[in-house]
C-alpha cells in the first residue's frame, strides 16, 4: 500500500515457528532464552508460536538426521507465504561437529539444512548467544520486510 | 418504529470503529501488564531512539499490525476439512460482532442502545462468536480442532448462565431492558455496582470465562492441544478470527461499565466529561481481569464448569433475588 | 492459598517496577544494562598478525575441521569458517605462539542462501623456498620460531653444534635434506 503498511507489519509483527531437526538442544534453550525476561523478544511483536499455520519464520535448529529430512519439508511448507528461514546454530548450516570428515559423510546426517529447504539468514554458533539469535532475527526481518 | 434516520445510520457505522480502536488498545494492555508482572517489558510503548528506523516509533496498536500482517498472508485450507463451514464460520461471527458493537454504547452514546430490547440484542448475538469456534473447529479435519470445539461449548455452558442472570437481574433493578434507560437510571441514583455487587462479580468472573482469559484459558490450550479450534486456520481467516477477538473484548467491557458504573456518567458533569471516565474505568476492568489472568494457572474443562456453576451461578442468581428484594423494599431508590 | 495469592501479588508488582531486561538491540545504555558478556567468552577468531607463524598446530586438531590451511605459489591461508566452528578452544589451547584468541566478539549472522556465505576469518604468512629446488618450504615465521625455541631450551654445551646444523637445515626443503646429506655431512650412517 501506499503508507507502506503492509511491509511495515510484516517486519513488527513477526511469528515465530521453532522446529527442532535432531541436535543436542542447546540452541533450542538458547531460543527458550530469548523469550524469557532477560532478553525479551516480545517487546518487538514477536511471538513464538507452536502451529506452522500461524507464524512466519521458521527457525530450524540441529543437524537434519535422515528420518526427520523429508518431515521438515513438509512443515516448512505449511507455512503461509511469504516466510523465511532461519538456520540457527553450526549444526544447521554446516552439520557442525557431526560433519567432520568431507571425504566420509556422517550415517546418520540428511545433509545441512541448506539441502533440505531455502534458507535465508544464517547465525553461526555452538550455540549462538541469545543475543546472537536476537541479531540474526533482526536481519531477518529486513528480508520479511522486501519479500 | 419510525425508519432511521442517516444521522442513526452513520453514527452505527462509527461505533464499531471506534469499539474495535478500543479494543486494540485493550489488548495491548493485556500484554503489557502481564509482561511487567512477569518482570520483563511488553510491547515497547517507545521505541528506542536507536531502532526507531527499523521498528517503528511506538508499539501502541501492536495487535492491529498482527490483523494486518495476517491479512496480507495467503490462507491455507486443509484438504479434508468441510470447506465452506470453515470458511465462513470467522465471517458469521464477524457480523455478529459488528452488529452487537453498534449497539453497545461507547461512553453512553449510542443511538441504536435506545432500543427497547438492545439488552437482549446484545447478548444473544454475542453467542455467535462461541457458535463460531464451535463450528470452525469441528469443519476443520483436525483432532486439535474437534477437541478444542468441544471445550468450548463445555465451557460456554459454564460462563453464559452468570453473564444472562446477572445482566437480567440490572435489569430488573433498571425496569428496562435497554441498555440506555439503565444508564439513565444510574445517573440519576448510584450506580449499580454499589446497589448489587453480586451481580457485578459474577458478571465480571463470566466475562474472563468469555474472553478466554488465564483460569479458563480451556479452548484455546496451548500446550496440551496445538491451537485448539484455531489450529487449522492460517492467514487471512485467522486475522478475523483475531479482528473478532478485539471486538469481543471491547464490547463486554463496554456492557460492563454500561450496566455497573453508569456508561461513564459521573454525576454532576455534563455528558462530554464522560468520555476520560469512560476510558479510564475501561483500563481499570482491563487491569483487574489481566492480573487474574497472570496469577491463576488453566483448569481443566471439568474443574471450571464444575467451578462454574457452584460460584458465579449462585452469585448471579443471589444477586437476582436481591436485586427483587430491592425492589420490593425499596421503591424509592428506582 | 489465599494467603499465597496475596504474597504472589506482593512479588508481582514489584516485578512491574523493576524488570530485569537487558537493553540488546538498543545501542545506548539508557534504559538498564545493555547487555552483559564475560571476557572470557568465546566469539569470532582473532588471528595475531605477527605471532602467527601459520604452522598449522590448529588445523590438526580441530574438533569439526573448521580451521583449514591452503597454500599458494607465495603464502599459507588459514582460514576459519565460522559456520563449521564450536567454539571449543582447543586451538587457542594448542597454538604454540599463541597467536589466536577467541574475542567476546557475537555478532556473527549473516543473510545468505548456503554455508559458503557465512563468514570466514583469514590469515596469510608468506612461505619460505628452499635454496636448492625451489619449492616452496614452511612459513617464513615457523621457521624463525623453531629457531628460536631451539636456542632457549637446548642445553648449552651443544649450542655451538645446533646452531650449525640448523644454518644447513633451514634453508633447504625435506628433499633436498636427504637428497643431499653427503654434500651436508649430515648423512646418520656415515662417519666424516
Amino acid at each position: 500500500m501506499r503508507l507502506g503498511l503492509k511491509e511495515k507489519a510484516r517486519a513488527y509483527s513477526p511469528w515465530i515457528f521453532h522446529a527442532h531437526a535432531g541436535g543436542c538442544n542447546n540452541c533450542d534453550i538458547e531460543l527458550a532464552a530469548c523469550f524469557a525476561p532477560r532478553f525479551d523478544l516480545e517487546r518487538m511483536g514477536i511471538q513464538l508460536r507452536n502451529n506452522p499455520r500461524h507464524a512466519d519464520i521458521f527457525l530450524v535448529t540441529g543437524p537434519a538426521p535422515k528420518q526427520i529430512a523429508p518431515i521438515l519439508r513438509r512443515v516448512y511448507d505449511q507455512l503461509p507465504n511469504p516466510k523465511v528461514a532461519i538456520a540457527c546454530g553450526s549444526c544447521a548450516i554446516t552439520g557442525g561437529v557431526y560433519n567432520r570428515d568431507d571425504k566420509k559423510p556422517n550415517y546418520a546426517i540428511g545433509g545441512p539444512v541448506e539441502k533440505l529447504i531455502p534458507i535465508d539468514v544464517l547465525v553461526p554458533g555452538c550455540p549462538p548467544r541469545p543475543e546472537s539469535i536476537i541479531d540474526g532475527i533482526m536481519l531477518a526481518l529486513e528480508k520479511l520486510r522486501h519479500r | 418504529m419510525e425508519l432511521p434516520s442517516t444521522i442513526s445510520i452513520a453514527s452505527s457505522l462509527f461505533l464499531p470503529i471506534v469499539s474495535f480502536f478500543l479494543g486494540i488498545i485493550y489488548g495491548y494492555e493485556i500484554r503489557k501488564v502481564s509482561a511487567r508482572l512477569q518482570s520483563r517489558r511488553g510491547p515497547w510503548l517507545l521505541v528506542p531512539k536507536s531502532l526507531r528506523g527499523t521498528l517503528g516509533v511506538t508499539r501502541l496498536f501492536q495487535p492491529l499490525y498482527d490483523i494486518i500482517k495476517l491479512l496480507c498472508k495467503e490462507s491455507l485450507l486443509p484438504s479434508t476439512s468441510t470447506k465452506g463451514l470453515f470458511r465462513s464460520s470467522p465471517y458469521i461471527a464477524l457480523i455478529c460482532v459488528i452488529v452487537a458493537a453498534a449497539f453497545t454504547p461507547v461512553a453512553t452514546y449510542s443511538h441504536l442502545a435506545s432500543f427497547e430490547l438492545s439488552l437482549v440484542v446484545i447478548l444473544y448475538l454475542l453467542l455467535g462468536v462461541p457458535f463460531a469456534f464451535i463450528l470452525g473447529g469441528a469443519a476443520s479435519a483436525s483432532p486439535w480442532g474437534v477437541i478444542g470445539s468441544q471445550r468450548e461449548a463445555e465451557l460456554m455452558l459454564g460462563y453464559e448462565t452468570p453473564l444472562v442472570i446477572a445482566a437480567f437481574s440490572i435489569a430488573t433493578m433498571a425496569d428496562s431492558l435497554s441498555v440506555q434507560k439503565i444508564i439513565d437510571v444510574q445517573a440519576t441514583r448510584l450506580p449499580f455496582l454499589l446497589l448489587n455487587p453480586l451481580a457485578a462479580v459474577a458478571f465480571l468472573v463470566a466475562i474472563i470465562g468469555k474472553l478466554h482469559l488465564k483460569p479458563f484459558d480451556v479452548p484455546e490450550a496451548e500446550v496440551e492441544i496445538v491451537a485448539g479450534p484455531v489450529t487449522e486456520y492460517g492467514g487471512r481467516l485467522l486475522a478475523i478470527i483475531e479482528i473478532v477477538k478485539t471486538f469481543l473484548i471491547a464490547i463486554c467491557v463496554g456492557l460492563f461499565i454500561a450496566l455497573f458504573l453508569a456508561g461513564g456518567l459521573v454525576p454532576g458533569y455534563e455528558k462530554l466529561f464522560s468520555i476520560p471516565t469512560f476510558l479510564l474505568e475501561g483500563l481499570l476492568i482491563v487491569l483487574v481481569m489481566t492480573m487474574i489472568h497472570t496469577l491463576n494457572p488453566r483448569f481443566r474443562i471439568d474443574q471450571a464448569l464444575i467451578w462454574y456453576v457452584r460460584v458465579p451461578t449462585i452469585l448471579a442468581i443471589s444477586g437476582l433475588v436481591w436485586a427483587y428484594a430491592f425492589r420490593h423494599f425499596f421503591p424509592a431508590f428506582i | 492459598m489465599k494467603y499465597g495469592v496475596v504474597k504472589l501479588t506482593k512479588e508481582l508488582l514489584r516485578n512491574a517496577i523493576h524488570p530485569v531486561t537487558v537493553n540488546y538491540p538498543a545501542k545506548k545504555e539508557s534504559l538498564g544494562a545493555l547487555t552483559e558478556i564475560a571476557d572470557e567468552s568465546r566469539g569470532k577468531h582473532r588471528f595475531d598478525e605477527i605471532k602467527c607463524v601459520g604452522c598449522g598446530a590448529c588445523t590438526i586438531v580441530c574438533s569439526s575441521s573448521a580451521i583449514t590451511e591452503s597454500d599458494s605459489d607465495l603464502e599459507r591461508t588459514l582460514s576459519v569458517e565460522i559456520g563449521r566452528c564450536i567454539f571449543c578452544g582447543r586451538c587457542r589451547d594448542i597454538c604454540p605462539e599463541k597467536g589466536l584468541e577467541l574475542t567476546p566478539e557475537f555478532e556473527m549472522s549473516k543473510k545468505g542462501q548456503s554455508a559458503n556465505d557465512c563468514i570466514k576469518v583469514e590469515h596469510s604468512v608468506p612461505l619460505g623456498t628452499c635454496d636448492k629446488c625451489g619449492r616452496t618450504t614452511f612459513p617464513i615465521g615457523q621457521i624463525e620460531a623453531v629457531r628460536k625455541r631451539v636456542n632457549e631450551k637446548i642445553d648449552p654445551a651443544n649450542l655451538v653444534i645446533v646452531n650449525k646444523d640448523m644454518e644447513i637445515f633451514m634453508r633447504y626443503c625435506p628433499d633436498c635434506r636427504r637428497t643431499a646429506s653427503y654434500a651436508f655431512k649430515t648423512h646418520p650412517r656415515k662417519s666424516y
